[in-house]
């Protein structure tokens, strides 16, 4: 067992350790401070796997040829990596992320590492802890995202850096397979972060759908007790049931369908396209020989980069939270809609069923006509900030087209006028 | 060998596969096999063949079964390389495009 496989293993324990630290209190305070307890202990052991930079050696060479080389490697193994100045971000799976830092010292260039974790990791870790008692959960997925970024370092990152401590035979930043291995590597993440970014929007769209069907059902239930005139309140509820249930299920399930229209092609497009870029990786990669008639890497990546603005649309969307101003407007006009809407109508409701001699209240109706104007305005406010995002999309698509096709012209000429430099 | 004339400009792609399949290989290659790998049929494959000779991009060379091999020369290579820098430098501008 190596020195870094040593460190990694005293980290866990310790951090293991930690977690029970806390724990000594509760004989003092008292065995209810336990729900306390739990969540500092895994608030203290997330510090100690992920808070602090772990060295992995030091490079006689420049930061910038040490970032391409290890960007290099790390991509060869097809990982995904997001290169910036002095760190890169390596993806490790779904849970573990790893930050590489570099950094220029008279000696060298000092490569060290923080663990991290992928969204859905922090959300693994993060969930459990919020809800106090839960946090135990905790005690097994932080030591196992670090385990498993710690051991990609061991095993990866580590054996890149030349054992003398000098970097030298780095090929060179035109060599073309290196090249293309870079280019499908980002393609990878590129298209990856769209399927993920889609995939999001699709559970996010259910949950909404999820959501508004328990509140509709809600208030269909109250509105339909309230305006009974059935004294009996358990009779009254079981005949509020089923027409509630129904009417929740005659938007729910076409909704759902809808979504599930609108999503499935997208997503699907999204898979296709991160199966034939990781085909291009792995040919690339390991430098193995495509089938004869198969396309060319480069014409794979010529094809993903027409996709490319699509696919950041999708990325940076993410529906209509990405434009705050837009965003605030249309929730507070679809909240106070409901709200006065509702109001409106179970006031009107009452007064009709159980005043019914009395003159129903104008206050009431203008309340829920306020309301229904209110979500008109939403739905047509959402309709206009739709087309606008369209006109801007196809716009977008237009240009990167154009842009598209003069570089495919530059390299048609290019090649046509290479006779004449021969 | 046909006239190095092309019907129309040469379609990058066709090029591109010959190309890389040559720099791929490493070594010279059987004209039959680098026509499966540019995916035209052998009129077509001829014409990009005589054209890609014609601008030195790749070589002819007889093999010792009396078969005539072709592979890349330096020039080809380095138009390769240099579509696939052009290709690479147009993702990253754009995907770090605001």
């Amino acid at each position: 067992m190596g020195r870094m496989a040593h460190r990694e293993t005293a980290r866990l324990a310790l951090g293991i350790a930690c977690f029970f630290l806390p724990f000594l209190a509760v004989n003092w305070l008292g065995l209810f401070y336990v729900v306390m307890v739990l969540p500092i202990g895994a608030l203290v052991m997330l510090a100690i796997y992920f808070l602090p930079r772990t060295r992995i050696g030091t490079v006689a060479g420049t930061l910038e040829l040490l970032r391409w080389h290890l960007a290099h490697g790390i991509r060869l193994t097809q990982h995904q990596v997001t290169a910036s100045f002095s760190t890169l971000k390596v993806r490790v799976d779904s849970m573990s992320e790893l930050e590489i830092i570099l950094k220029e010292t008279p000696q060298g260039t000092v490569v060290s590492y923080k663990a991290g974790a992928t969204d859905t990791g922090w959300t693994l870790i993060a969930a459990p802890i919020i809800l106090l008692l839960p946090s135990i959960i905790a005690l097994f997925t932080a030591p196992w995202i670090y385990y498993k970024s710690a051991r990609f370092v061991r095993r990866f990152v580590a054996p890149l850096l030349p054992a003398d401590g000098v970097l030298r035979n780095v090929i060179r930043h035109d060599d073309i397979g290196a090249l293309l291995v870079a280019h499908a590597a980002e393609d990878h993440r590129l298209f990856s972060e769209a399927y993920r970014a889609e995939r999001n929007a699709y559970w996010d769209a259910l949950g909404i759908i999820g959501m508004l069907a328990f509140v509709t059902w809600l208030v269909l239930f109250a509105a339909l007790n309230i305006t009974s005139t059935n004294p009996d309140y358990a009779a009254r509820a079981s005949a509020a049931v089923m027409p509630s249930t129904a009417g929740v299920l005659t938007f729910t399930i076409p909704s759902l369908w809808i979504a599930h229209r609108i999503f499935k092609p997208r997503l699907a497009k999204w898979k296709g396209w991160i199966a034939r870029i990781d085909g291009v990786w792995k040919t690339e990669a390991t430098r193995s020989m495509p089938e004869d008639s198969a396309p060319s890497s480069f014409e794979i990546l010529s094809e993903a980069a027409k996709e490319a603005p699509l696919c950041l649309h999708s990325i940076r969307k993410a529906g209509l939270s990405r434009d705050r101003e837009s965003w605030g407007i249309l929730l507070w006009m679809v909240w106070f809609g409901l709200t006065f809407t509702v109001q409106g109508i179970v006031s009107v409701g009452w007064s009709a069923t159980w005043q019914p001699n009395s003159e129903i209240p104008t206050t009431n109706l203008a309340l829920a006509f306020c309301g229904v104007i209110l979500l008109i305005g939403a739905w047509i406010y959402y309709g206009r900030w739709k087309r606008r995002q369209e006109a801007k999309m196809n716009l977008e698509i237009a240009n990167w087209n154009h842009r598209l096709d003069e570089l495919r012209h530059r390299m048609e000429r290019f090649l046509e006028e290479l006779q004449f430099d021969a | 060998m046909p006239e190095a004339v092309l019907p129309d400009r040469p379609d990058l792609y066709v090029v591109a596969r010959m190309l890389e399949r040559l720099w791929r290989v490493g070594e010279p290659m059987l004209k039959t096999r680098l026509q499966v790998a540019a995916n035209v049929n052998y009129d077509v494959f001829a014409k990009y063949l005589a054209w890609l000779v014609s601008r030195d991009l790749v070589l002819l060379v007889g093999g010792e079964d009396g078969h005539e091999r072709v592979t890349l020369a330096e020039k080809g290579r380095k138009a390769y390389r240099r579509l696939v820098e052009w290709m690479d430098e147009f993702s990253r501008e754009g995907r770090a495009s605001p």
